[in-house]
């Protein structure tokens, strides 16, 4: 299954600059949904066992 | 070239892999190997927002705190990035200063059987702080000593799942709640723990290990591919909480607890894998009946029911 995450893995940071705006904010789609919403992957504390 | 980036793929078989408690430590490479992504793309997007939004200093001392940044992988970085992005939303200043890190956190190292576990531990660190409270004052070399003993019990009863481990964990936050545990989807390699209460029992430690190293893979996953598409407000019944949770809540549960059910499986503690089994086994169920799991979500709950069938 395809990711919208670009592999930037082994770009320098200063290379990100290229990106234009969308295609940086599509890389993050699944990233980012969580500040919209859902906070579950944000900060997760189990309960007492 | 940037033009020739590729995006992150995971099969359907690597997902049955990833969910599978032994993960192949390969896959968790890759994973970490996203995440490395994600913080690179997610520095950018924060430098564009200072450059578009704050004062000209501000992006100054931005470019010179990302000039001196020399761990992108950190699970830190996405965390400050999180904090970042929030305070741009809410017009607060961005706390630049707390991306650097200008402290030594104490160091942990443990091995059994030529298989080793490096970890920072770390109390102090503000941009982790909403794990939980931290456990003051650190006691660094009771934690050598309880993490000593939790390590070579993974490693002689569980190495695989060791291995994974060790490839992903690479700091504990260790909280002042015990028996404790937290992490964030913006944290890749950080475990928030609490010393169980009891000491000298090694596999509550090392089930905490276990069950915070499933959040972490099970997030990185989220990074990559959406595995639900409840609405927000929708509530689902959850074996370990009385309230009920968001769907993303009962995956978390199901996920972590699958693996804390192949830990205690064919011990002495027969009751702990008992209860594990039982509520992964609820958790299936409900997820399963939902609506709200999409392709990649519904491969990771049928394997997960099918380990839980062949366990049974």
């Amino acid at each position: 299954m395809d990711s919208p995450l670009l592999d930037v893995a082994a770009s320098l940071l200063t290379d990100l600059a290229e990106l234009d705006d969308a295609a940086l904010e599509s890389a993050l789609t699944h990233v980012l949904t969580p500040l919209d919403g859902n906070a579950m992957r944000l900060w997760q504390q189990d309960p007492p066992a | 070239m940037i033009e020739a980036l590729a995006p992150h793929q995971l099969s359907a078989a690597e997902l049955r892999g990833l969910t599978h408690p032994q993960t192949d430590p390969a896959l968790l490479v890759r994973l970490r190997r996203g995440e490395v992504s994600k913080h690179k793309l997610l520095l950018e997007l924060v430098r564009r927002r200072v450059r578009r939004e704050r004062p000209t200093s501000a992006a100054a001392h931005l470019e010179e705190a990302l000039s001196s940044l020399n761990d992108v992988a950190d699970g830190r970085v996405g965390a400050w990035c999180a904090g970042a992005l929030a305070a741009l939303d809410a017009g607060d200043p961005v706390n630049v200063g707390d991306l650097l890190h200008g402290r030594a956190p104490a160091r942990l190292r443990s091995s059994a059987d030529d298989l080793a576990l490096e970890v920072t531990l770390d109390a102090g660190d503000p941009c982790l702080e909403r794990l939980g409270l931290t456990a003051e004052p650190l006691d660094v070399a009771l934690w050598q000593r309880e993490l000593d003993a939790a390590w070579r019990l993974l490693v002689t009863r569980h190495r695989r799942m060791a291995e994974g481990i060790s490839v992903t964990v690479d700091r504990i936050v260790p909280l002042a709640a015990r028996p404790g545990g937290a992490t964030s989807g913006w944290a890749f390699g950080t475990v928030g723990i609490g010393l169980p209460v009891s000491r000298a029992e090694p596999s509550r430690l090392a089930e905490s290990l276990v069950h915070e190293h499933r959040h972490l893979v099970l997030s990185a996953i989220m990074d990559q591919v959406p595995l639900t598409r409840a609405p927000a407000a929708r509530r689902y019944p959850s074996p370990w909480r009385r309230e009920p949770r968001p769907i993303d809540g009962v995956l978390q549960g199901c996920f972590a607890h699958l693996a804390v059910a192949a830990f205690w499986r064919g011990g002495r503690d027969t009751a702990a894998f008992e209860g594990a089994y039982a509520d992964t086994a609820a958790a299936t169920a409900t997820l399963a009946a939902s609506g709200a799991l999409t392709e990649a979500g519904q491969v990771i709950v049928e394997e997960a029911r099918r380990l839980l069938d062949s366990w049974s």
